[in-house]
């Protein structure tokens, strides 16, 4: 939560990508009651509409589950789920964009290997 | 009479009893004045009175009109609520002012004839003709067209009031010239609202 | 029954309005569904605020009817006393609204709303910090926006329109004011319909958008939708008009060899990246400037 919204994306997404990125930093554990989405409208000064959007993306990808009368709630293992999710998404949306831009500067396959061992030295 | 027009006359009456306390008062005052100045008799400042109550009803219509129906519609009222309205307003000015004209004449100790009142009611009602008239040519010509008619009218008003006795007590020497004049007079007051009004209202 | 009107939605059919012989809206259908926030963008002079009065019949249309469920509007009572719409105050020297002072203003409209809430008027005065003793043409700009958003907002009404309500308004008012009518609209519910220029600030409280381009609706969409499907691609001028080969553009702007376009997408369609051209994402107000400009 927290974090500013930007107009590069739709704010729905970013919404749902906050809260997931919450729950991978222990900030909302599972079980967990989550703020409504009313209370989200407020904090973001966003439609109501829209909130609820992001909410019921992660419900629909089972990282929320709503309690009837009580409010949304972090599903168990939602922190794995995202985790597997962004893995998954991590080739779409780093690995291609960093192939796509190392390729435009003319960085060979090699260079990229060199300097993914030169990172994993230093740590 | 529908909710609207409960709310509407609501409105009205609030602002329209403010200022007539306050055209009351102060013709009260001014009449003090002017018979202390001029040293002229009670019932002379009885007379300056009872011209001021005879155009109260034209003055407050013509406020009404200019001022506040703009804001009245801006808070959604129809249109034909004020019509009715004026109608509505105009009658209860002329009961307030024949009331205060009444005791008036009581305080005096004037003997009060039937004449003395019939006269009084035509130009309580020749007066708010006037005013919504003046009221809706002014807003639909301006306010500077129609001041020098405005002063015109005011004076013919104002000596036909002072005037008013002897004048209408001539034309009214018959019961069925009576029923005639009132008749004339309410027709062109209801003709005059409905015409301009319509007009008027419809292209704000 | 009564409840229920607020309930039906408020809609223009085929309306049309011409002052004097110049048609300033051009057969206007439109649906304001009950429950939702509204935006109404729109050029000055594209007819934001005609619409608006002719929805609250404030004025007549000169043809087409508003309706509100089955019932016209145009002089309806019943059904006017569920709209309420709140204009930019302007106090000319010989009307009421000069002369009354705020707490009289407030007054009048305690009495013609219905549903008015005293409580929720005295509170925003407070919040405001507006005299309630002060003269309506002793105040500023900023002011009388406070003033017109007291009334929308205290009016309850089912359907309130309000016409550019942040004009004159420094930046943590406005913000006040979202968050003001983001808490009734959580409360209540009710309908609402924001016309503004200050677009990219308030596109995130509009659940739809309608855009008014020269008297007639360019646009009425869910504004994450259409923002999900409006996009700007630019680089060398030769790739960025291959790649656009095919779709409608929107306001292009050159410099040197490279050039920048705005592309609306249809629903669902994704724009294919490459290494040539930068694809962004447009915010409301570039896409407006892009559909609504002068290079159309």
């Amino acid at each position: 939560m927290n974090e500013i919204l930007t107009q590069e994306k739709s704010i729905y997404l970013q919404i749902s990508e906050m809260i997931e990125n919450d729950i991978l930093r222990d900030i909302l554990l599972e079980e967990e009651r989550v703020p409504s989405t009313n209370e989200l409208a407020a904090l973001y000064a966003i439609n109501p509409a829209t909130a609820a959007k992001g909410i019921n993306l992660l419900v629909d990808r089972n990282i929320l589950y709503k309690k009837r009368g009580i409010g949304m709630f972090v599903a168990s293992g939602a922190k794995e789920k995202i985790r597997q999710h962004r893995k998954e998404e991590f080739h779409q949306r780093y690995f291609k964009a960093m192939m796509e831009e190392a390729h435009s500067l003319g960085i060979t396959g090699e260079e990229l290997i060199r300097m993914i061992q030169a990172e994993e030295e230093k740590k | 009479m529908n909710e609207g027009l409960k709310r509407h006359i609501q409105y009205i009456s609030l602002y329209q009893g403010k200022i007539f306390s306050i055209i009351m008062l102060g013709s009260l005052i001014y009449g003090i004045f002017l018979t202390g100045v001029m040293g002229d008799s009670a019932e002379n400042m009885v007379r300056y009175f009872e011209v001021i109550l005879a155009i109260i009803p034209c003055s407050l219509t013509v406020n009404y009109i200019k001022y506040q129906i703009d804001l009245c519609l801006s808070m959604g009222c129809t249109r034909r609520n004020i019509y009715l309205s004026i109608y509505i307003l105009t009658a209860e000015l002329i009961v307030e002012s024949f009331a205060v004209f009444l005791l008036i004449k009581m305080i005096a100790s004037a003997s009060i004839t039937a004449d003395m009142i019939l006269s009084f009611v035509i130009s309580e009602l020749i007066s708010a003709t006037l005013g919504v008239l003046n009221g809706f040519l002014i807003r639909r010509f301006g306010h500077t067209k129609m001041l020098l008619i405005m002063l015109i009218l005011y004076a013919g008003l104002t000596f036909f009031a002072l005037n008013s006795f002897s004048l209408i007590t001539g034309f009214l020497s018959s019961p069925s010239s009576r029923l005639i004049i009132i008749g004339g007079i309410l027709t062109i007051y209801g003709l005059t609202v409905t015409l301009f009004g319509k007009r008027t209202i419809d292209n704000i | 029954m009564e409840n229920a009107k607020g309930l039906m939605p408020l809609q223009c059919k085929s309306v049309i309005k011409k002052y004097k012989e110049k048609e300033v809206l051009h057969d206007i259908d439109l649906t304001l569904e009950p429950g939702k926030i509204y935006g109404l963008i729109g050029r000055n002079g594209a007819g934001k605020t005609t619409l608006l009065s002719i929805l609250a019949a404030q004025c007549p249309a000169t043809s087409g009817a508003i309706t509100l469920g089955e019932e016209t509007v145009w002089e309806n009572q019943q059904a006017l006393s569920h709209i309420c719409f709140s204009r930019e105050l302007n106090p000319v020297a010989e009307s009421a609204i000069a002369t009354m002072k705020v707490k009289d203003y407030l007054k009048a409209a305690s009495i013609y709303y219905p549903h008015w809430d005293k409580e929720m008027a005295d509170r925003l005065v407070k919040t405001f910090e507006l005299e309630p003793g002060k003269k309506i043409l002793k105040l500023s700009k900023g002011m009388l926006s406070m003033l017109t958003i007291i009334l929308a907002l205290a009016s309850k009404a089912d359907y309130t329109l309000l016409d550019e309500p942040v004009a004159g308004l420094d930046v943590f008012m406005r913000d006040k004011f979202y968050k003001l009518l983001l808490e009734e609209y959580d409360k209540t519910g009710r309908t609402f319909l924001i016309s503004t220029h200050i677009i990219d600030e308030a596109s995130p409280v509009f659940e739809e958008v309608i855009m008014l381009k020269d008297g007639a609706i360019l646009l009425k969409e869910n504004t994450e939708d259409l923002l999900s499907r409006a996009i700007h691609i630019s680089g060398r001028e030769d790739a960025v008009d291959a790649a656009a080969e095919g779709f409608k553009i929107y306001h292009p702007e050159k410099i040197g060899r490279s050039k920048g376009i705005t592309v609306l997408m249809e629903h669902g369609r994704e724009f294919p990246s490459s290494n040539d051209l930068s694809v962004q994402p447009v915010s409301l107000q570039n896409l407006f400037i892009a559909l609504c400009g002068d290079d159309n």
